[in-house]
C-alpha cells in the first residue's frame, strides 16, 4: 500500500513539473505571437526576387559608368531635352521598341494603367529610337501621357544591347546606378529596389515619414507660411509668456 | 555637361540640371457648325511656338505659362516659359519696350507676378521683342526666399537662348 502510494505521489509531482512546464511554455509563445503581431508591418521581411530574362541583368553602384543627358524629339515633334546628370532625382530610362514582341507587354500596361509605380523620388523616362526607324502614329496610341522621347543618339551614349532595356540613372552622381532587362514591370520594380536599396518600392509602403528629412520639409513649410503671414523669426507672438510673467501679469 | 534644344527659331544651350521643351500646338480646325452652315470664311487658328526650361522633371503636358509644372515646384526649383506672341504686336506699346533680358534681379520677382498665385513662389513677366519677334518670357521661382540662388541659374539659361529672325 506504501510503495502505491509513493508511486502515486512521484506520478503526482512529474505531472505537476510537466504541466508547470507547459504552461510555461505557453505563455513564452504567446508572448512572441503578441510581439510579431504588434510589430510594424516594415519590419516584415522583404524577398528580392529575380527571374531568368533574356540579356543579364546587372546592378551597378554609385561608381557604374557615366550618364547623359537625352536630346531629341517629342512624339508631337517637339524639341526635347531630358537631364538625367546634375539632378536631385534618379530616372529610369526604359529603352523600348514598337517591333519587339517582349515590348509589347509594357506597352500595353503604360496605355492601359498608365506609368507604373516606381517610387517618388524615380522618374520613368520611355525612349525609342528615332522617327528613321520608329513610326510616331503607332507609338502616339500607346505613350501618350507618358515622359517619352525618340532619341537614337541616347542609345548609342547608353550602349543598349536590345531591346527591352532599362537603365537607372543616380541623379547626384551622374552614374549608372543599375541596368539591365525585364519580363515585366514586376522585374523593373525589382531593378529600380535594388538599385536603390529602397524596398518600399516593392511593397508600397512608404516611410518617407519616418525618416528626419521630412521633419526638416515640414518645419520648412511652416517657417514658409508664417513668414507669408509676417511673422518672421524672433516674433514676440512666436514665443508664450513664461510662468513667472504670467504671474506678475496678474 | 551642357545641352542644346533647337526648334521653330529658338536655341537654348542649358546648364547641367536643366532640360527643355520647345512646343508648336498644332492649329485646330474651327467646328463652329453655325457659321460653316452660312457659309463664313472661317480661318484655321494660327499657333505659335513656345518653350520651357526647367531644373526639375518637365511634366509630359505642361501648358505655355507651365500649368501642369508650377505645382510640382520645389523651392529649388525654377520654370522659364517664352512664349511667342502673334506677328501683329511688334511694335506695339507693349512688347517694345524690351529685349529678352539676360540678366533679372530679384527685385524683378513679385509674390504676385504669378498666373496661378502659389504660396511661397515668385514670378516675373516681361513682354518683348527679341530679333524682330515678339515673345512673353514668364519666369516662376519655387521660393521667393531663394531668389539669389534661383536669379543666377535662371540668368545662366537666359544667357544661352538665342531667337532667330525668322522661325524656320
Amino acid at each position: 500500500m506504501l510503495i502505491v502510494l509513493i508511486i502515486g505521489c512521484v506520478v503526482l509531482v512529474l505531472a505537476t513539473i510537466f504541466v508547470t512546464a507547459l504552461v510555461a511554455s505557453y505563455a513564452q509563445l504567446e508572448r512572441r505571437v503578441e510581439q510579431l503581431s504588434s510589430a510594424d508591418e516594415r519590419s516584415v521581411p522583404i524577398e528580392l526576387t529575380t527571374q531568368p530574362a533574356a540579356v543579364p541583368t546587372g546592378v551597378g553602384g554609385a561608381s557604374g559608368r557615366a550618364a547623359h543627358d537625352l536630346s531629341g524629339i517629342t512624339l508631337g515633334g517637339d524639341a526635347r531635352t531630358i537631364a538625367t546628370v546634375g539632378v536631385e532625382h534618379t530616372t529610369l530610362l526604359a529603352f523600348l521598341s514598337s517591333g519587339c514582341r517582349t515590348c509589347g507587354r509594357f506597352w500595353e500596361t503604360l496605355r492601359s494603367e498608365g506609368p507604373p509605380s516606381i517610387g517618388p523620388t524615380t522618374r520613368l523616362v520611355v525612349l525609342t529610337k528615332g522617327p528613321d526607324e520608329e513610326s510616331p502614329t503607332d507609338l502616339r496610341r500607346v505613350a501618350d501621357g507618358v515622359d517619352f522621347i525618340m532619341t537614337t543618339e541616347a542609345w548609342h551614349d547608353f550602349e543598349i544591347p536590345g531591346t527591352p532595356f532599362f537603365v537607372l540613372v543616380d541623379g547626384p552622381t551622374g552614374r549608372v546606378a543599375g541596368e539591365g532587362t525585364a519580363l515585366g514591370w514586376d522585374e523593373v520594380r525589382n531593378l529600380v529596389a535594388l538599385g536603390l536599396g529602397d524596398a518600399s518600392i516593392l511593397t508600397g509602403v512608404d516611410t518617407s515619414a519616418m525618416k528626419p528629412s521630412s521633419d526638416a520639409e515640414r518645419e520648412s513649410m511652416v517657417d514658409q507660411i508664417l513668414m507669408d503671414a509676417g511673422i518672421f523669426p524672433g516674433d514676440p507672438s512666436l514665443y508664450p509668456l513664461d510662468a513667472d510673467a504670467a504671474n506678475h501679469e496678474d | 555637361m551642357a545641352t542644346t534644344l533647337r526648334a521653330h527659331g529658338i536655341r537654348a544651350e542649358l546648364p547641367n540640371g536643366w532640360e527643355g521643351r520647345i512646343t508648336q500646338l498644332a492649329p485646330v480646325m474651327p467646328t463652329n457648325a453655325p457659321l460653316q452652315r452660312a457659309g463664313a470664311a472661317v480661318q484655321t487658328e494660327i499657333t505659335r511656338p513656345f518653350a520651357h526650361f526647367a531644373n526639375m522633371a518637365l511634366p509630359p503636358n505642361t501648358n505655355a505659362f507651365g500649368g501642369g509644372a508650377v505645382e510640382q515646384l520645389g523651392a529649388e526649383h525654377a520654370l522659364i516659359c517664352l512664349i511667342e506672341y502673334s506677328h501683329e504686336c511688334v511694335g506695339t506699346a507693349l512688347f517694345s519696350k524690351h529685349r529678352l533680358p539676360r540678366k533679372l534681379a530679384p527685385r524683378d520677382f513679385n509674390r504676385r507676378g504669378l498666373q496661378r498665385i502659389i504660396p511661397g513662389q515668385a514670378g516675373s513677366q516681361t513682354f518683348l521683342t527679341e530679333a524682330g519677334r515678339p515673345f512673353c518670357l514668364y519666369v516662376v521661382a519655387g521660393s521667393y526666399l531663394r531668389l539669389g540662388t534661383l536669379t543666377r541659374q535662371i540668368n545662366a539659361v537666359l544667357r544661352g537662348i538665342h531667337v532667330d529672325p525668322v522661325a524656320s
